[in-house]
This record gives C-alpha cells, structure tokens and sequence, in this order.
C-alpha cells in the first residue's frame, strides 16, 4: 500500500515505466490540463507509435477556493498516460495501474461510465468514460479521434489520473489538504496543506480579483500574434538550409495564449459572446501548430 | 435446425445506447434473414455494458433454393443486343424464352439459383452489422479502420446444431477475431465460458455473474430495495428514465441502501435529489411521514467480498462532499437572497447570455414582462404582480445551485422566493413558467403562472423567429416544438380565449409572423391528430388558415365532432350542399359578384322570401352565439333551415332567363354560404 500522496506518484511512474513508457517531467509552461503537454497534443498526431507518462500540475483558475474547499483547488495534479496506437489490452494495463496504488478490485466496485472528451481550445475531441472507483470519478479515459482539427489514425488511448482524488481515495481522507504528502514517519512529515495552502489563497485571490486585466489581454494579443509569427516562417532555416518547421516553440505560444484566456474568464471580464470569439482564437492556434506538425518530420 | 448464439463483446457501451442497440440489432438481422429467405421461429437480442447479443432459435439450415427471371432485349432488337445479353450470361440464344409484360414483349432467361446455407448468410448479415451498425456516435481504436461505439474485442458467433453440434462461425475479419469462448463478469469473474447450447449460454453466464436480460437486472433492482425498504416508512421516489441508466451500468446488480448525514438533511429535497442522481445514480429514498429524502440507494455492479462495506463507505463518501458542495452553493445564495432578496439578482442576467443574436437573459426578462403586462390585460390578472413574477421568473439563472445543476432552474427560484415570503403565487410562477416540459406533464393553471408560461413560451417564439432560427427536420436546438405545444397546451386546457396572432403580428414582420403562425398551426394539427381528432374536422376549421387564437378553434373543432353524431348534423349538410353546388357550378361558368345581399324587390316566390327572411333571423342568432362562443347551438341554430331549403330548392328554378333575377337568387344561396361557412368549412367533412 501507498504510504503518502508522492508515494503513488512513484508508484504510477514505476508501472508505466516497467510498461514500457518514455516516463517525462511536466511541461514547463502552465496548462490546464495534462492533455496539453505537447507529448499527447502533438505526439497524438501523425503515424508514429509513442507510449508517454508524466505528471502534469493543471491550473484552473475559476476553481480556486482560497484553500478551504476540501475537494477544489485552482493548482492540482494529473497523472496522464498516452499509448498509442492504443493497446488490445489498454483497460487491463490501466486496471494493474490501479492495483500496484493499492486498490483491491475484490471489494471495490469499478465502473466506465460514459463521457465524451471534447477540448473547444484545442479542436481536440474523443470517445471514452470517466471510471468511477465507488462512485467516485478517479481516472479519465478517452480514445483521441480528432486533434486540432485532425483525425487521429492510429488513435491514441489517454489515461489522466486525477491524483490528489486518487490519493485521497486510497488513503482514506476526507480533506485534500489533510494528505500526507511524504511518508507519514519522515523526520518532517507534511501534508499537501503545508505544501499547497498557503499557494491556494494567494493565487485565488490574485486570479479572481487581483490579476491585471490589461496585460492579460494585451498578452492575449500578443502571444496570438507570436504564434502565428512563427508558424509563417520560411520552413527552409537561412542558416543552415534545414527544413525546420518551428511546431514546438508555436505550440507554446498556444498554451500560454489558452492559460491566459482562462486568467481572464476567472476575473470575470469575458462576456458570453466573447467567450465564444477567444475560444476559436485559440483553437485556431492549435489547429495551425497541429497542421505544421503532420508536415514535420515527426508527424 | 440450429441455434444461433452471436455475441458482440465490446468495452463498456453507453448506457443511454443500450436499448437502442438491441432493438437495431433485432431489425437489422430479422430483415437480413428475411431477405435471404432463411426461416426461423425465433429472434432475440439483449445487452448489458459489454455485449451485445442475439439469440436465433430454429435456424434452418440452408435458404431455399429459387428460380430467377432475368429479362433482356425486347423482342425485334438488333440481333447484336440479343447477342451481348447471352454472351453476358454465357448462354445459347435457344435457352431463351418470350414473354408478355405491360411495356411489351421481351426475351428471358430463366435460371436456377441455389440456396444458401445457414453459415453463409449469418457470416454475411454478421458483417453488415459491423460495418453498418447505426450506432449514434462511433469511434476508432488502435490502429484499425472499423468504427463500433467503444473498442469491440471480439465475435463469438455459434451455430448449434440440433444440440449436439457446435460450429463457430468464423467472420474473418483482420481487426477482430472470431472466438470459441465468451467472457463472464469483467470484474469478477472474467474467465472463459464455452456454451454447449443456448440455455447453457444463459447458465453459464449467470453462474459467472452476468444477467444478460435488461427486465431481469431491473426486476432485481427493484425487488431488492423494496425488501431493503420492506420494514420502514420510506420508500424509492420513482425515476423510470434513471433505472434504465442503471441497469445499463451493472451486469450484476447488487443494491445498498445508504444514509444521509444529518447535517443535509435541511437542504431542499430537489437539491439533495438531483445531486444524487446526476453525479452518483443514486435513487432517492423519501420518507413517507416527514417527506424528507434521508436515505439513498446504491447499485454497484458486483457483490464484495467484505460484503459491500468498502463500497458504501466509498459511495458515501462521495455523496458527502457532493453534498458538502451543494449546501455551500445554497448557503451562499441564501445569504444573497437575505441581504438583498431574491429582485437583486435581475440585473446580473444581464451577464448571461440567452442568444448571441437575440441578446441576454435581462433582454428576455424584458421582453417577458412586457408580453406579461399585454397578457395579464386580456386574461384580467393583477398586471403589477405579473410584473413582479416576470421580473423574478429567471432570477435563479445567476444562483450558485442553478449554475451547478441547470435542471433545477425554476425549481431553485421557487424555493429561494419561498424562503423570502415572497407572495406564493408569484413564486409558484417561477418553477411552474417552464411546464409542461415533458408530454405527460401537467399544465399551469394558478392565473400568474400562466401568464408568464405564456410571455416566455411566446416570446421564445418571436425571438428565433425574428432572426430566423427555425427548427427543421430532427434538428431544434432550442426546443422551439417544446414550447410551441407548450404554448397550445397552456390556452388549451385553460380554455384561453386569448388571440396570440394579434400579439405576434405586432412583434413579427408579416411574412415571419405568418410563418410563425402556420408553425403553431402545424403543432396544433399533430396534438390534436394524437387525441384522435379526424384529420377532415381539423380541415373544417383550419383550411382557410385563421389560427390567431387556438382556444376557439379547438373549442369550434370539438363541437363539430360532437354536433357530427346528431341527427341535427344530417339537416346541417343538407341544407349546406344544395346551395354550394349550384354556387360551385355557377361560378365556375361566369364571374358573378355575389358578395352583397340580394334585394328583396327581385324575389317574386313566397319560398324565396321565407328563406331570406329565416337566414336573417339566423343570421343574428348564429353571430350572437359566435360571440358568446356557444358553437354547439350555433350549429344547431344552422340545422334549422333545412325545410325552407327543401322548399326552395323544389319551388324556385334559379336559373331563369332574366339575368339579374338569377344573380339575384344565387346572392341568396351566397348568403347561406356565408352563414355557413363564418361558423367551418362544412364541405372539408367526411359526410
């Protein structure tokens, strides 16, 4: 059994790992959600065959709840595993994923339950469940059919692991905070609290009321236009005479552009309508960045 | 004989897809035998999570072998036509024969065509199932080309021969294999079964925990809470539509009954009700007395080896922080509702947006008060607390709970005007404005309600109207059907004399108001055909359109179906046809003006007059009655001269020679059409 919530890191990292998978770190940019990294985004495209996992940190500004909601927080983990093509066996390798965290299918009562994957800002979507471990929504599993607009062929399977829900689940707490995150018998042991609390508050309050709409926006802009930039370079590096079509370093300008689209929407300034017009904004970035991705030498 | 076992294993299915899946599955496999000519004696089909199955009995073993006509060239074609249609057949021309059809003569050649057997055509229609099963949303997986609603594992197609043999049918597919086993339990008892005949299948899939019958999981499910509820006061608040979720979740229905903490017991019981059925597919247990919900039924899908502890703890769990987080968001939205009341929130609709095109929910709300304010006039309603119930009807769009769960809009806002004392019949406005909602449901009748039903149902109307936003085919994304019918249903049962073509001819450009009104026409039409109203009575007060207020049309059309089973109705079309035929022949000849009165100075028979002057007093009955909308006696005052008709049409010859004496007297039989026809269209009946 797990001891503490890096404990089931380690665990997940293990597994995957003895599977097979490129174990990677988490994206270095602020995302929303594990998909975004550009090890499933991008990688889900194309012909290629690519088994990843990693931890990913998701920020979800609107969710935040200053440290005192047991169950919401604004920065959380995800676990996200990327198989593709997607195994015979994949819903088997994910139940072992389960056991090897300490989850006993003898006396736990596991179900797929139906729920489609559609992300608008990256015209991303598939086909698949939420799994639910006695009623509780532990892991997210989908069948990628289409990504910034592209079919996906072969289709990838993607496993996200919501962590700290896991964690709680196996652990038996009620209270996120009150996890243990290293071993309980450390010399210092300490709780996601003492990790993640005092974050929680501060950035709750800065993104709902504090964060500067001006600058945002103008990041907005920018971020757009950088993108956009890149992606209309010659593919031909005057340089060298290399083919090198800058995909990685656009996709970037689209994950920053998605993260402060959603600083925005948690302070509250986008109106209903113009929600509509950011969202295609950014969707349209990443249908480019996947576009430039199938003519890359990777896709 | 044979029996045929076809499995299609897949991972798990849809639950809302299941049953739709099963009944395709029957359809698409009756057909395909049919068309192939092999007999049997029985289909069926079932489904649970991972399979989909279908089960033939008294398969026989081949299809009947059949001759086949081919038809070629007419006879007299060019010998070369004649020759490239035996060439094609690689035949001689001798084995052709002639013969006789509508279009002519024309060469045939006859041929035997073999049946085939059982194996081939089940392969066969097999094969269209997976390559053509209408499955609403499908998808890819790995690296194949096959599309199914979740990755299909594999076949397991089996003919049974008079119980003694089996024979897997091999569909020779490259993506998926065809096996000679299928799987019990996912979960729990997932080994290999390999049936030896039908009823062996059922067996052992029931010993390996799958109950692969739908009614039988759900006749356990229900059995099971009713013992569990057996000694109490409680019992399950019925939701058909969320047991038919369940029992397409569970191949091994095991029911719990659980406990809600004490702490939420005071939440609204809507709220605790849909918190557990949305996010949990918990069924609600209320208890009899109290009427409050306190306990919860859980139906997981396998029974645990601790007895279920791990799997209640863990369910509770879960409903405790969901309810954790309802009582928060309804805790602060009584916070709100007590420091400034439930009107504050009005203007932040301002911030929701109803239509991109049409404008926010504070414009709606608008527009409902104003229609309010036209509709509570014409009903005679209090119009200051109609403007109240207006203003307040989407209030709760901008609450905390209604965000978390949008099918609780009204329903909040009630609950939150009740906590403030708001006037109850303006807060039974704000959850009864949305009904009816489903065919079954209830309409409102308490005045304010429906005032408010009405201005939202119609302004909803006007608005996609207005920027042509019509439903068509399956396709009404904002459940325009819904509130058309709702909106007939309201003045319908409520027996509204209200004219709503006035209200949208005012709001509409013509051609759209018209539109827009031929719209409500049609939905009126299909309400009215299900209560088994005959399409001719519809014609008879709809041809000539004049749909401006549903209520007297339909008042009109159900007089009409009564009036029809009396003797009175038979003098009624007497007295209507003879006039209208001779109109009909007359106008069709020469282009008369009839429309004004004939001049008494030109009759010159003593019938003629008694006519006239019996319409007149008719006349003046008939438009009174109209106005106090006694259609019944009205047409019942119509059957009454039927004798002076009679007598007319036997003593008075119509077409005379002098010209203006004729026109004269085709004015009369003009007049009785008018008097007629300001009441229906009496040719459009079936007489």
């Amino acid at each position: 059994m797990p001891d503490s919530f890096q404990d089931i890191i380690h665990k997940l990292n293990d597994y995957w790992s003895s599977i097979g998978c490129v174990i990677l770190q988490p994206y270095d940019l602020e995302v929303g959600a594990g998909t975004f990294h550009p090890a499933t985004t991008l990688r889900a495209l194309g012909k290629k065959h690519w088994q990843a996992a990693y931890v990913q940190p998701s920020r979800r500004p609107t969710d935040g709840r200053y440290g005192e909601n047991p169950n919401r927080l604004q920065h959380f983990y995800q676990f996200q595993v990327i198989l593709k093509p997607s195994p015979y066996e994949i819903q088997e390798l994910y139940l072992d994923s389960l056991r090897t965290i300490g989850i006993n299918f003898k006396n736990h009562d596991i179900r797929f339950v139906e729920d489609d994957w559609e992300s608008p800002t990256l015209g991303a979507w598939g086909l698949g469940w939420e799994v639910w471990c006695d009623g509780m929504e532990v892991s997210q599993f989908t069948y990628f059919q289409q990504v910034g607009g592209i079919d996906c062929n072969p289709v990838a399977g993607e496993l996200t692991y919501g962590l700290e829900r896991i964690a709680m689940f196996v652990l038996g707490i009620d209270n996120v905070m009150d996890l243990p995150f290293n071993n309980p018998k450390s010399l210092y042991p300490k709780k996601y609290g003492d990790v993640f609390q005092k974050a929680e508050r501060e950035y709750s309050r800065w993104n709902f009321d504090v964060a500067n709409e001006e600058l945002l926006l103008q990041h907005f802009n920018d971020y757009e236009e950088e993108c956009n930039r890149i992606l209309s370079q010659p593919e031909i590096d005057p340089q060298n005479g290399n083919i090198i079509i800058m995909v990685q370093p656009a996709y970037d300008y689209c994950i920053k552009a998605s993260h402060v689209f959603n600083l925005l929407d948690s302070r509250g300034v986008i109106s209903p309508t113009e929600r509509q017009n950011f969202i295609s904004r950014v969707r349209n970035l990443a249908k480019s960045c996947a576009k430039a991705y199938i003519k890359s030498e990777e896709g | 004989m044979s029996d045929l076992i076809l499995e299609f294993y897949s991972e798990e299915i849809p639950s809302r897809m299941q049953k739709k899946a099963s009944i395709d599955l029957k359809d698409i496999f009756k057909n395909g035998l049919d068309l192939a000519g092999l007999d049997y004696s029985k289909i069926c089909t079932f489904v649970t999570p991972r399979r989909l199955t279908l089960i033939v009995k008294g398969l026989s073993n081949s299809s009947n072998s059949y001759y086949e006509e081919k038809r070629g060239p007419r006879v007299g074609s060019p010998e070369k036509a004649i020759e490239g249609f035996t060439r094609s057949l690689n035949i001689d021309k001798s084995s052709l024969f002639i013969k006789k059809e509508k279009k002519g003569e024309f060469y045939f050649y006859k041929f035997h065509q073999k049946g085939n057997s059982a194996k081939e055509i089940i392969a066969k229609i097999s094969l269209d199932v997976i390559t053509n099963f209408p499955w609403k949303k499908s998808m890819r997986w790995g690296e194949g080309n096959l599309r199914w609603v979740r990755p299909l594992k594999f076949i397991y197609c089996a003919l049974f021969e008079n119980n003694t043999s089996r024979e897997i049918i091999d569909l020779k597919l490259k993506e998926i294999s065809s096996v000679n086993f299928t799987l019990g339990h996912y979960m729990i008892c997932s080994k290999k079964i390999f049936p030896k005949n039908v009823s062996d299948y059922l067996k052992k899939l029931n010993e390996n925990k799958v109950i692969l019958d739908r009614d039988e999981r759900k006749k356990i499910i229900v059995n099971s809470y009713t013992a569990l509820l057996k000694d109490g006061n409680s019992c399950v608040i019925d939701d058909e539509d969320l047991v038919e979720e369940i029992i397409g979740l569970v191949e091994w229905p095991v029911v719990f009954l659980g406990y809600i903490d004490e702490e939420f017991l005071s939440l609204p019981k809507e709220i605790l009700q849909v918190t557990m059925k949305e996010h949990q597919k918990f069924l609600s247990v209320i208890n009899k007395e109290t009427e409050i919900i306190d306990k919860f039924i859980v139906v997981a899908n396998m029974l645990a080896e601790d007895g279920g502890e791990s799997i209640m703890n863990g369910n509770s769990r879960v409903l405790r922080s969901r309810l954790k987080d309802a009582k928060f968001f309804f805790e602060n939205d009584i916070k709100v509702i007590e420091k400034k009341g439930l009107s504050s929130l009005t203007k932040n609709l301002n911030k929701v947006t109803f239509h991109n095109r049409i404008g926010s929910q504070l414009d709606r709300v608008n527009n409902i008060e104003k229609l309010s304010q036209n509709i509570s006039k014409l009903m005679g309603v209090d119009n200051s607390k109609c403007k109240i119930a207006a203003r307040l009807c989407k209030t709760d769009l901008v609450t905390h709970v209604v965000s978390e769960f949008p099918e609780l809009q009204g329903v909040v806002g009630k609950i939150y005007a009740d906590y403030e004392g708001i006037d109850q019949k303006i807060s039974n406005s704000i959850a009864e404005h949305y009904l009816p909602i489903k065919l079954n449901d209830k309409v409102p009748t308490q005045e304010i309600s429906i005032v408010i039903a009405l201005s939202d149902k119609i302004n909803s109307l006007i608005s996609f109207w207005k920027i042509k936003e019509k439903p068509t085919g399956s396709k009404d994304p904002f459940a325009l059907r819904r509130s058309a019918i709702g909106l007939i249903r309201v003045l319908l049962e409520n027996k509204l004399d209200i004219n709503i073509g006035e209200l949208i001819f005012k709001a509409l450009e013509i051609s759209d108001a018209n539109d827009l009104i031929k719209f409500l026409e049609e939905r009126f039409r299909i309400y009215l055909l299900e209560k088994d109203f005959d399409h001719d009575l519809l014609e008879s007060c709809l041809k000539f359109g004049n749909f401006n207020n549903p209520y007297l049309v339909y008042l009109k059309i159900e007089s009409i179906k009564e009036f029809k089973k009396s003797n009175d109705f038979k003098k009624l079309m007497n007295s209507y046809k003879r006039p209208i035929n001779i109109l009909n022949s007359e106008e069709k000849k020469n282009d008369f003006v009839l429309s004004d009165e004939p001049s008494k100075e030109l009759f010159d028979n003593k019938y003629e007059k008694v006519l006239f002057e019996k319409l007149i007093e008719v006349e003046n009955e008939v438009s009174e009655l109209i106005k106090k909308k006694n259609f019944t006696l009205a047409l019942t005052y119509l059957s009454t001269f039927d004798d002076e008709i009679e007598n007319f049409f036997e003593n008075v010859v119509i077409n005379v020679d002098k010209a203006n004496m004729k026109i004269n007297r085709l004015k009369l039989c003009n007049k009785i059409r008018k008097l007629m026809h300001s009441v229906a269209y009496f040719g459009q009946l079936n007489f």
